[in-house]
C-alpha cells in the first residue's frame, strides 16, 4: 500500500514540477537594471522610439519660389 | 486490482491540470502569430495599393502635362512658361515625396505596435489585466488604417494647373498649389493621429501593474525632424 501512495506522490510532484516549468518559460524576462525608465507613465523606450519617428510637414519653398516669380 | 484504479484515477486528476498550461500557452502564442500575421498582410496590401495608384498618377500626370503645354502656348513670356512647368513638375513632386514619407512613417509606427502587441500578449499570459491595453491597440490600428488610406487616396491625386490667361499666371497656379497643401496637411493630421494613437498603448500597457517595460528591443530609427 506504502508504494502506491509514494507513486502517487510522484506523479503530484512531477505535475507540479511540469506546472512550474512551464509557467517559469511564460514569464517575462528581467529588466536591465536603469534601462526601461519610465516617463510620464509610460515605457521611455518605447515612447522615446515613437517620438523619433519623425512626421514631416510638406516644404513648398521651391514652389513658391517659382509662383512668385510669375 | 485495486492500485491499478487508484493509479489511473491519479493520472485522470493530475495529467489535465499539467496539460492545460501547455494547452493554453500554445493557444495564446497561435493567436499572437495570427495577429502579427494579419498585420504583416495588412502592411503587404499597403505597400501594393500604394504601388497601383502611384502608378495610375503618373498616367494621370502625362495626360495632364500634354494638356499643359497646349494650355501654355498662348503664354508668350518664355521665362515665365518654364516656370509654370517647373511648378507643375514640383507640385507632383513634393506629392509624390510626402505620401512616400508618410507610406514610410506609418510603417514604422505600425513595427512599434507589433512589438507592443507582442508585449501585451506576454503580460496576459501571465495573468496581468491588459483590457484598457487591448482597447488603445484597436484604437490605434484604426488610426493607422484610416492614415493609410489618406495616403493612399493622396498618391493618387493629382493637381492640374487650370490656365486662364497670362496676366493671371499667379493666381491660376496658386489654386493648386493651395489645394496639395490643404491636402497633404489633412494627411499629415492624420499620420500624426496614428503616431499619437501608439504612444497612447505604450502608456497604457506601461501603466498595467507589474509591467515595467521590460519588453522588446526598440530599433533606433534614423530620421529627419
Amino acid at each position: 500500500m506504502n508504494k502506491i501512495y509514494i507513486l502517487i506522490a510522484a506523479i503530484v510532484i512531477a505535475a507540479a514540477g511540469l506546472w512550474f516549468w512551464s509557467n517559469q518559460q511564460s514569464q517575462p524576462a528581467p529588466s536591465p537594471s536603469g534601462m526601461n525608465q519610465m516617463n510620464n507613465g509610460a515605457d521611455a523606450s518605447v515612447t522615446g522610439e515613437i517620438d523619433s519617428i519623425a512626421v514631416d510637414d510638406p516644404d513648398f519653398s521651391t514652389v513658391d519660389g517659382d509662383i512668385n516669380s510669375l | 486490482m485495486k492500485t491499478l484504479i487508484i493509479l489511473a484515477l491519479s493520472f485522470g486528476l493530475v495529467l489535465p491540470v499539467a496539460a492545460q498550461t501547455n494547452v493554453s500557452g500554445t493557444r495564446s502564442r497561435d493567436i499572437q502569430v495570427d495577429a502579427q500575421l494579419k498585420i504583416k498582410a495588412a502592411r503587404e496590401e499597403f505597400q501594393k495599393s500604394i504601388q497601383t495608384t502611384r502608378e495610375e498618377m503618373q498616367r494621370a500626370l502625362e495626360v495632364q502635362r500634354d494638356a499643359l503645354r497646349v494650355k501654355l502656348q498662348g503664354v508668350k513670356d518664355a521665362r515665365k512658361k518654364a516656370a509654370v512647368e517647373r511648378i507643375d513638375r514640383n507640385l507632383g513632386n513634393l506629392n509624390a515625396r510626402m505620401t512616400a514619407h508618410y507610406a514610410n512613417v506609418l510603417d514604422q509606427i505600425d513595427a512599434v505596435l507589433v512589438r507592443i502587441v507582442g508585449r501585451t500578449d506576454k503580460a496576459q499570459q501571465d495573468g496581468k489585466d491588459v483590457v484598457s491595453v487591448r482597447a488603445a491597440i484597436t484604437s490605434a490600428q484604426g488610426a493607422i488604417a484610416a492614415a493609410r488610406a489618406a495616403v493612399t487616396a493622396q498618391t493618387g491625386k493629382t493637381y492640374a494647373l487650370n490656365i486662364t490667361a497670362e496676366a493671371s499666371l499667379r493666381s491660376d497656379v496658386g489654386v493648386a498649389r493651395k489645394a496639395l497643401h490643404d491636402d497633404l496637411m489633412k494627411t499629415l493630421a492624420l499620420v500624426k493621429d496614428a503616431r499619437e494613437a501608439v504612444r497612447k498603448v505604450a502608456v497604457a500597457l506601461a501603466q498595467v501593474p507589474g509591467e515595467k517595460g521590460s519588453g522588446p528591443t526598440s530599433t533606433p530609427t534614423t530620421t529627419n525632424q
